[in-house]
């Protein structure tokens, strides 16, 4: 006697109304955003809030026309550039890590959660220091690089508690040749790859 | 077994372990560059922050950079300091209504969720728009939701007879406002970590309860809960670690609030150190936070009990 033959008709299309009012409501913050960025200055001003309006584009045009074109292109390289970095470097330390019977790996994991736990501002005043004399202040180079404090450490966490669960006989049978070796490495962890990837780079950006 | 393959285990073991050998260096060369940079990045300004803390920095004075003369100096004020003992108030309401409300509602939004459904399935995706949106975006839009002139709550509220005032200028309110923008931003979290933890959760114990009559809410409290234990450990303590580093919400809602009332000891150490320039008892500020969420983490995980990933 599944829950599912009990349900009733109406009560599932009652269940899927619930459920698009609960997104709406939800979503109504962002939805009132994304409403706001085709209204003119006048419309966003006035009070009551009009909702009923003709939508124009002329605030995405400006946008296309100022700065922003080289804040986005700015954003993109440093956030690409430092996800890719990130992958590179700690994908493989983080099969390393769960592979081999490191003694101070459980007090690597700890470090690499502790640098998590540091509020920006532990970073900052460092960074803006040394910075200072190398002369990367307000460049992109350096924001790179202080983006790999976080993505490094989450990349190697991540893939870490994913490495583990990964079973080690996918290894061992290739393990007395080294093109299989490549072959069978690494084990087919492309989802969860692209998943770090995507959280590496949101966080960037 | 393919005979090659046991040729070549017979010609590895005949070589005297060389396999081992060869494992180890490759651990080691995939281990080194990610130890290397981790180090760079992030243990040595750790120590520059610690040895900065130590001294009485002040940009405006470059003398005082490497000034060691008085070490605890700045550690001796920390004792004293009524703002700071403030600030970790704040902080500590912050986080308790935070994190227990952002578990509780992803709690419900995945029991809401985990109902077999495909245009449940397709909604997830939307339900993930708060947490994906940049801190920034969400400050800004709750920014306009709280600002009278031209909140569509405000006039919602005003024209249901029950005006509201400005939140985020009241003392009363002005934390709350802030709690609210918070769990809106990050439910979406705990949401997706109960989600994947409801998933696993097998059919078998949940149709042996309800067999045995379990009603739906003795089913929640004695079967699902504490299967999620593991998954609300983790997913609450990830929670309260970034309800530590709160910053975008504060600094473009309220930037402290009235007074300092919506003022949290992140919040503090930035003002201490780009308002008054005061660097050295910043990092000292910073140290103290930082050593702080260790401990309270560590306290957390003890007390509850951690469970291997995957739980």
């Amino acid at each position: 006697m599944s829950r599912r033959a009990r349900r009733g008709r109406w009560e599932r299309v009652a269940l899927h109304v619930g459920v698009i009012l609960l997104v709406l409501a939800v979503l109504a913050p962002f939805l009132w955003l994304l409403q706001m960025s085709v209204k003119t200055q006048e419309e966003i001003f006035a009070f009551p809030p009009k909702l009923l309006f003709a939508p124009t584009f002329e605030n995405y045009r400006a946008l296309w026309d100022s700065t922003f074109r080289r804040s986005f292109a700015n954003s993109a390289a440093v956030s690409v550039t430092s996800t890719a970095l990130a992958m590179l470097l700690g994908v493989p330390g983080a099969y390393a890590l769960s592979r081999a019977r490191f003694r101070a790996a459980g007090q690597l994991s700890l470090w690499v959660l502790a640098s998590r736990m540091a509020p920006p501002i532990a970073f900052t005043i460092p960074y803006f220091l040394v910075y200072r004399h190398l002369g990367l202040l307000d460049t992109r180079t350096g924001l790179v690089l202080i983006y790999l404090t976080f993505n490094l450490s989450l990349v190697v966490w991540l893939m870490r508690s994913f490495f583990d669960a990964t079973p080690r006989s996918a290894r061992a049978s290739c393990a007395s040749c080294c093109p299989c070796r490549r072959r069978a490495w690494p084990p087919r962890p492309s989802s969860a790859s692209s998943t770090r990837g995507t959280t590496s780079s949101s966080r960037s950006s | 077994m393919s005979t090659i393959a046991m040729t070549g285990r017979a010609r590895a073991r005949a070589a005297g372990q060389g396999l081992a050998a060869l494992e180890r260096r490759f651990h080691w060369w995939c281990l080194g560059p990610t130890l290397g940079v981790l180090g760079v990045v992030t243990l040595l300004p750790t120590l520059y922050l610690l040895a900065t803390s130590l001294t009485p920095l002040n940009l405006t004075q470059p003398a005082t950079q490497w000034d060691f003369s008085r070490p605890f100096r700045n550690y001796a004020f920390l004792l004293d300091d009524g703002r700071l003992h403030g600030s970790l108030w704040v902080q500590a309401k912050l986080s308790f209504w935070t994190v227990s409300l952002q578990l509780l509602l992803g709690f419900a939004m995945a029991l809401l969720l985990n109902l077999r459904s495909r245009t449940l399935e397709a909604l997830r995706t939307v339900f993930l728009i708060p947490m994906v949106l940049p801190p920034i975006v969400v400050a800004i839009i709750w920014k306009v939701l709280y600002t009278p002139d031209i909140s569509p709550v405000h006039w919602a509220m005003a024209a249901l007879g029950w005006p509201l005032p400005t939140l985020i200028t009241h003392p009363s309110y002005a934390l709350g406002a802030i709690i609210v923008a918070d769990i809106w931003e990050w439910f979406p979290f705990t949401m997706l970590m109960i989600l994947a933890g409801l998933q696993v959760l097998p059919e078998e114990q949940v149709d042996a309860a309800r067999i045995d009559g379990a009603g739906p809410w003795q089913l929640t409290v004695y079967v699902v809960l504490p299967f999620l234990r593991g998954v609300l450990l983790v997913a609450g303590l990830f929670r309260l670690i970034d309800s530590i580093k709160a910053f975008p919400l504060i600094f473009i809602l309220t930037d402290g609030g009235p007074g300092t009332v919506t003022e949290v000891t992140n919040y503090y150490s930035y003002l201490q150190a780009f308002n008054f320039s005061q660097l050295g008892y910043s990092s000292a500020i910073t140290v103290i936070l930082v050593s702080l969420t260790v401990i309270a983490s560590a306290f957390i995980v003890r007390a509850v009990g951690w469970r291997t990933s995957g739980e």
